[in-house]
């Protein structure tokens, strides 16, 4: 899923990683509302976080749902690359944070795959999820 | 010595505003678009040499449209920061001034900050972290414009009923009285301070003495601003204008309506008001208010 309020950025993430991931579902939410409907409604692994969203941030919205859902992955999308955004997700329970204007595409879909394939194979949380989206390069 | 009348001091305050809202206006349109424009040429170039199958030039020639791509994010979030920093909104005002303080010193690199930060995040109420933020921005320029100093420091504290920011540098300090009279342009940073502390419904002390540095006090209330109200009535305030000769609009200031019997007031009482705020040697054939509920 991607939380995310800017639809330009939703729909790049989207049309990116689809076609890599045909068998995948992305689910897009716009704000917190958004995003716990899509968790309600379908089993979802892994979400991206935007920071900056109308009305609750992507921060407290993080906490909120690693309190309900404990095992989704999220992933901190912000553009911001400060050490006291890093420090908050981290605080809120985010698994990994990535800055917009350094993201790599291969870095998203290696990722990805490595969730997927962890998931099929042994249907656990996938170790590699840190170390795929270590800081800027 | 020169000698600053009211109406002397409100128009360099708009000046200084002014001249702030060109810099940006300049960063935006003048220096962005320019950068726009060099990335759309280059982006017309990248088209024409995949048209022309030299593909691995336009390969090449992208990565560089990439690289100003990102060196316009990175100016364009820095003229954000500037104005209203994101962080306010997602974290608060501790991380904000974490931010604030660190970026301080990387530009200013001779002069220290130590924060003393001595209240939590969940007892800044919404309203009050964007004036702290510009609180503690304009006296952190005012310390780099005029302190000579090496060292500040910072306070954020909680009162009984409010948050006190105090900013203390160890630098050459000044004559109060003297700058109050010549209307310098840290006179008017000072009180452009106190300004922005009581719009929010505080106060603003500043102590200096040459040569003993320089203490900025604000005191700002924890409950939001609410005028006095005489039994359930609404409060009414009157917000003044001036024209100059190019018709150019300007705002004087704002008054809250404060006599007891509404009936004595009328439009020429309350341009009288207007007339005082501008002072004698203003142009008062040229000003006008609008009448706001507050």
């Amino acid at each position: 899923m991607t939380v995310e309020d800017n639809l330009p950025f939703r729909e790049v993430f989207k049309g990116n990683l689809l076609p890599e991931f045909p068998s995948m579902e992305i689910i897009e939410a716009a704000n917190g509302e958004e995003a716990f409907k899509g968790l309600a409604s379908y089993p979802i692994d892994l979400v991206f976080m935007d920071i900056g969203l109308p009305g609750e941030s992507g921060l407290e919205l993080t906490r909120k749902i690693k309190a309900k859902y404990k095992d989704v992955t999220i992933a901190m999308l912000t553009s911001y690359d400060l050490a006291e955004y890093r420090q908050a997700a981290a605080r809120c329970g985010a698994d990994c944070f990535i800055t917009k204007d350094s993201m790599k595409w291969d870095q998203i879909s290696a990722m990805v795959k490595c969730f997927q394939r962890a998931k099929d194979s042994i249907g656990l949380k996938p170790s590699c999820v840190r170390l795929a989206s270590e800081g800027p390069p | 010595m020169k000698i600053e009348t009211k109406s002397q001091k409100f128009s360099r305050l708009l000046k200084r505003e002014e001249e702030e809202t060109k810099r940006i206006a300049k960063e935006l349109h003048h220096d962005l678009t320019q950068s726009l424009s060099a990335i759309n040429f280059d982006l017309g170039e990248v088209v024409q040499q995949v048209k022309g199958d030299q593909i691995r030039t336009g390969i090449e020639n992208l990565e560089g449209v990439r690289l100003q791509i990102q060196e316009i994010i990175k100016r364009v979030q820095g003229i954000g920061m500037h104005l209203w920093p994101p962080t306010l909104d997602d974290m608060g005002i501790l991380d904000t001034i974490s931010w604030f303080c660190r970026e301080f010193q990387e530009t200013h690199s001779g002069i220290q900050i130590k924060t003393h930060i001595d209240i939590q995040e969940n007892e800044v109420p919404d309203f009050l972290r964007y004036v702290i933020y510009k609180m503690l921005q304009a006296a952190l320029d005012d310390v780099v414009r005029y302190s000579k100093t090496d060292l500040v420091d910072l306070f954020l504290v909680k009162g009984n009923t409010t948050i006190d920011l105090t900013v203390q540098d160890n630098g050459q300090g000044f004559d109060m009285e003297k700058e109050a009279l010549m209307g310098s342009g840290l006179s008017l940073s000072l009180d452009s301070l106190r300004r922005r502390a009581e719009i929010a419904g505080g106060s603003c002390a500043i102590d200096s003495a040459i040569g003993k540095g320089t203490t900025i006090r604000a005191s700002l209330p924890m409950e939001p601003f609410r005028p006095a109200v005489r039994g359930e009535e609404n409060m009414v305030a009157y917000e003044f204008y001036w024209r100059d000769e190019s018709e150019k609009e300007h705002v004087i200031g704002i008054l809250r309506e404060r006599r007891k019997n509404p009936e004595r007031i009328s439009d020429e009482s309350i341009i009288n008001w207007g007339r005082k705020i501008l002072g004698t040697n203003g142009d008062t054939k040229n000003i006008y208010f609008i009448k706001v509920d507050v």
